[in-house]
């Protein structure tokens, strides 16, 4: 459908729990047509243009249970319906995780950082400009992809993990999770599941219509960190068009563990080149033992975007990923 | 990498055939009738200031009449094309003049002697040799208004108003003073001129530019507005990075379905992709084909800051030439990487050489 | 539900058809399970009037060749693959179903290909054809049939019809999307791609039928003799001479 603007809401039904199991006995009830509602940052682009027209929406926001930075036995515990401002600027979140702090303190712009989630953030749907102009696409359900053909332009989309959808993942906090080995919290009224933040996400091969392996009825409530990697060496950094409210070509999330001068351990983990967080794990096994060097770095560049296919208007965002892997490696 | 640009912007910067109208009640508040838009720069009032010099009248005894059609408005130029300030201080300096002129000869109709023996202070009308023997402007007017005809806008309009002013004139007369005016054909091209330089660093490895310092100088005739005049020259310069850096316009081949829709994919600068604090000067000559001297300057400097920014690009990257702007990260990215050979170019409907 | 055909908007907004209703999937398969569980009920009340059954002892002939079998064993298995990978996603398994799916497509359409030539050059033709007179074969008992039954002829051929449908439908869909063989185009208008869907997903279903209603009969206690002969190519001779008509077909002995 042609993307068409409306000044005013469309007619939905908002709900409001102010408790947790309210909010999921209206989940679990409302199922697809219950619009799962944080800062609204995703949300109101899609019903503005009507290209997304649910029925009721289930605002998160009023749950304290979901909200806020709590230290846990192993780690801490982020709620998903904490503001990215909060994250990026909790002392506990800065010292121990500033991955983490970079990352949400850079997604968007401050307006949108002041009432976005991370659970937004991590959940959002692809911002692929053909889906999102309502255009009936693969992922919307239908029968083809406009923007993987040779004249589609998919400039910002997936150089790895294509299947018939091209689309990428948007999110900033998402690597920086996954580089974390983080879990997600995953309610429903049937109970709780946790799931590792690298399966949280799913690409088009085995879903095409959404990005998370959350099912009709669940709700990410919260995310887990453990302190694997606390206090470790980080390196986020975010490229895009705009340095404001934009999202990122090519972002890339790392830790490192590090003795004397040797990598013991390292995560690498890039956004925007895939439908999910593509973790490099070859490049991981193969700077173990080796310095945080520009003769490491350049090492494995190649290494980093092995498998890569790009499209038509793409191919920069691989020597873009090597060049934010290779900056990450060298700190 | 660091980049070095400098860059020239250029716009005919005036018009002219235009009309103008002035009023006054027995108040003795004058009421600039002005058809000018507002683009956010209120070029509208800075031209009506030209109406209140003339008179000699304080800003807070101007009306502005504007807005709406139905208000007895002259035809103005479109605010568009770095115009405004050059084509509508002539019409309501003359509109003014206009009302000068028949201000002086009511007085000396009315308070003996020629008009050439009255001028103007305080917002009265009085003659050279005597300041005593004189009239409020409120007293003209009203006076005007008795006599009627050519000081109402009853009769003795200028032949040649445009249909548009015509309609006005006809339905404002007989209900005040009138002061009325067409603008005849200026001569020449009044230019307005920037330029620009600026230094960037390019980084090889992200493609991503950042401006650290940016001069813009422009030549506008005498500057009516200081502020206004850096507002211009530092939003042109925000445009203009938009131009060479970042606002594509792209359209789907295939479909033929638009793809620089909506804020986010049109890509418009935003306050961290500017630098901090573009600098601003201008020379400040006056021109000699308008009344108070002014000329445009709303396009000008986009054109300066675009041509300095791709150059500082080119200049950052050995002398490359794209030959198509904007030039985006990606464009960046290949070119360094080599690999623009083999990647198709995005298509844009932008300046491309 | 109720709807045959989904629709969507085209590129620029107009209705075009989507493919099929998956809801039918679920009507096609209950409707079916329904049908066969009837089918055995009313078997098995006629079950008690049944004599004894032919035995499999005895002088074996050669029903199904070593080639043949394994062609159907192929076709079989890619067909099965075929349905699950391609229904997965209808039902919500999260799966990488897509490689799997055109792999198993294209294997299936190399086979069906080779047995048609053979079967049009090296085996019976004649005895897979169905003629008017074989019509009548249900309704007298006394007829019986050469190598294969009506109900046999029946739903081969029915299957031939399926499965040419499903293959050249999907290879115009393999055609849409990237490959090792080509990048995809967008060549096709998208209400013509739109009725491709349509036919692949009808032929599906149907497809999910017969292969529900053949799976039935090849495990019926009465037919699974039938089933013994394509796995291991044989039937007694009393097993034949019960069931066919040796004037119409005879086979060679089995080694």
């Amino acid at each position: 459908m042609v993307a068409t603007s409306h000044d005013v809401m469309p007619d939905i039904e908002l709900y409001q729990p102010a408790d947790e199991a309210t909010a999921l006995d209206l989940a679990s009830r409302l199922g697809n047509e219950g619009w799962l509602l944080g800062g609204g940052q995703d949300t109101y682009g899609w019903l503005k243009d009507r290209n997304k027209n649910p029925s009721a929406m289930i605002e998160l926001t009023q749950i304290d249970a979901w909200k806020g930075i709590t230290e846990t036995v192993d780690g801490i515990e982020i709620g998903a319906v904490t503001t990215l401002t909060d994250i990026a600027r909790d002392p506990l979140i800065q010292s121990r995780f500033g991955l983490l702090a970079e990352a949400a303190g850079i997604v968007a712009s401050p307006q949108i950082r002041n009432v976005g989630t991370l659970g937004g953030n991590l959940i959002q749907d692809t911002r692929c400009w053909y889906y999102r102009r309502g255009l009936d696409c693969y992922r919307a359900g239908g029968n083809i992809c406009y923007a993987d053909s040779p004249e589609g332009l998919n400039r910002e989309h997936a150089l790895f993990g294509a299947s018939r959808c091209v689309a990428v993942t948007p999110s900033d906090t998402a690597p920086a999770l996954v580089a974390l080995d983080a879990t997600m919290v995953i309610s429903s009224t049937s109970g709780q599941r946790e799931i590792p933040a690298q399966d949280f996400f799913v690409g088009p091969d085995r879903d095409i219509l959404n990005m998370t392996v959350l099912n009709e009825g669940e709700i990410l409530t919260a995310v887990r960190i453990p302190n694997t990697w606390a206090n470790a060496e980080f390196y986020f950094e975010k490229v895009a068009d705009r340095n404001v409210w934009d999202f990122a070509l090519v972002n890339v999330a790392a830790a490192f563990r590090t003795s004397g001068e040797n990598i013991e351990d390292a995560r690498i983990v890039c956004g925007a080149v895939e439908c999910v967080p593509r973790r490099l794990q070859d490049v991981e096994a193969a700077i173990r033992g080796r310095s945080r060097s520009d003769s490491t770095a350049n090492a494995v560049a190649d290494m980093a975007t092995a498998g890569a296919r790009p499209l038509n208007y793409n191919n920069f965002k691989v020597p873009l990923m090597q060049n934010l892997v290779k900056r990450a490696i060298r700190g | 990498m660091v980049g070095l640009g400098i860059g020239q912007g250029y716009h005919n910067a005036g018009r002219s055939g235009m009309d103008g109208i002035v009023m006054m009640g027995p108040d003795g508040r004058l009421k600039v009738h002005n058809g000018v838009g507002n683009l956010g720069t209120y070029s509208y009032a800075a031209v009506s200031r030209a109406a209140a010099e003339v008179l000699k009248m304080p800003w807070d005894r101007v009306d502005i009449i504007t807005g709406r059609t139905d208000l007895h408005l002259p035809i103005t130029s479109p605010q568009d094309g770095s115009n405004s300030i050059f084509t509508n201080t002539r019409t309501f300096y003359g509109a003014a003049q206009d009302m000068l002129t028949k201000m002086k000869e009511i007085a000396a109709n009315d308070l003996g002697g020629a008009p050439e023996d009255y001028d103007i202070s305080n917002e009265r009308v009085h003659q050279i040799a005597d300041d005593s023997a004189g009239m409020t402007f409120g007293e003209v007017a009203a006076r005007g208004l008795e006599l009627g005809g050519k000081y109402t806008g009853e009769a003795e309009l200028p032949e040649e108003l445009a249909e548009w002013t015509q309609i006005a004139a006809d339905r404002l007369a007989g209900t005040g003073f009138m002061g009325i005016f067409h603008d005849p054909r200026h001569e020449g091209n009044p230019p307005g001129f920037t330029v620009t330089c600026c230094e960037i660093e390019l980084d090889k490895e992200t493609g991503k530019i950042e401006i650290h310092d940016m001069i813009s100088i422009g030549e506008a005739g005498t500057i009516m507005h200081p502020k206004g005049m850096d507002n211009q020259l530092v939003g042109g310069a925000v445009w203009g990075i938009g131009l060479s850096a970042l606002e594509r316009h792209l359209y789907d081949p295939q479909n033929g379905i638009p793809a620089s829709t909506g804020y986010w994919q049109s890509k418009v600068p935003t306050y961290l992709d500017c630098p901090l604090k573009i600098d601003t000067g201008w020379v400040d000559l006056p021109d000699p084909e308008n009344p108070v001297g002014a000329r445009g300057i709303g396009e000008p400097s986009q054109g300066s800051v675009s041509a300095a920014l791709t150059a500082a690009i080119t200049d950052a990257l050995d002398g490359h030439i794209f030959g198509a702007s904007p030039i985006t990260t990606d464009m960046i990215l290949n070119h360094i990487a080599g690999t623009s050979e083999e990647s198709v170019p995005l298509a844009q409907n932008n300046y491309r050489g | 539900m109720g709807e045959i055909v989904r629709f969507k908007r085209d590129v620029w907004g107009e209705e075009v058809i989507l493919g099929v209703s998956w809801d039918l999937l679920y009507v096609v398969f209950m409707a079916i399970v329904i049908l066969l569980i009837a089918h055995a009920i009313v078997m098995a009340a006629l079950a008690k009037k049944n004599l004894e059954r032919p035995t499999g002892e005895g002088r074996r002939i050669v029903r199904h060749e070593s080639i043949d079998r394994w062609f159907h064993w192929l076709m079989a298995a890619s067909i099965l693959v075929l349905i699950f990978t391609g229904v997965a996603p209808i039902i919500g398994l999260r799966i990488a179903w897509l490689d799997i799916h055109w792999i198993s497509g294209l294997i299936l359409t190399f086979l069906v290909i080779a047995h048609i030539v053979r079967a049009s050059f090296w085996q019976d033709f004649k005895s897979m054809l169905l003629m008017p007179k074989d019509f009548a074969e249900p309704f007298d008992s006394a007829r019986k049939p050469g190598k294969y039954y009506f109900e046999q002829k029946g739903m081969h051929w029915a299957v031939t019809v399926v499965v040419l449908a499903v293959i050249v439908t999907g290879v115009l869909m393999f055609m849409q999307i990237d490959s090792p063989f080509w990048e995809r185009t967008n060549s096709m208008p998208e209400d013509q791609l739109g009725l491709v869907f349509l036919l692949h997903g009808l032929s599906t279903l149907a497809l999910v039928a017969l292969a529900a209603t053949h799976i039935y009969f090849a495990l019926r206690p009465e037919k699974i003799f039938y089933t013994r002969s394509m796995i291991s190519g044989w039937m007694s001779e009393d097993e034949l001479a019960a069931n066919h008509d040796p004037a119409k077909w005879s086979p060679k002995e089995a080694d």
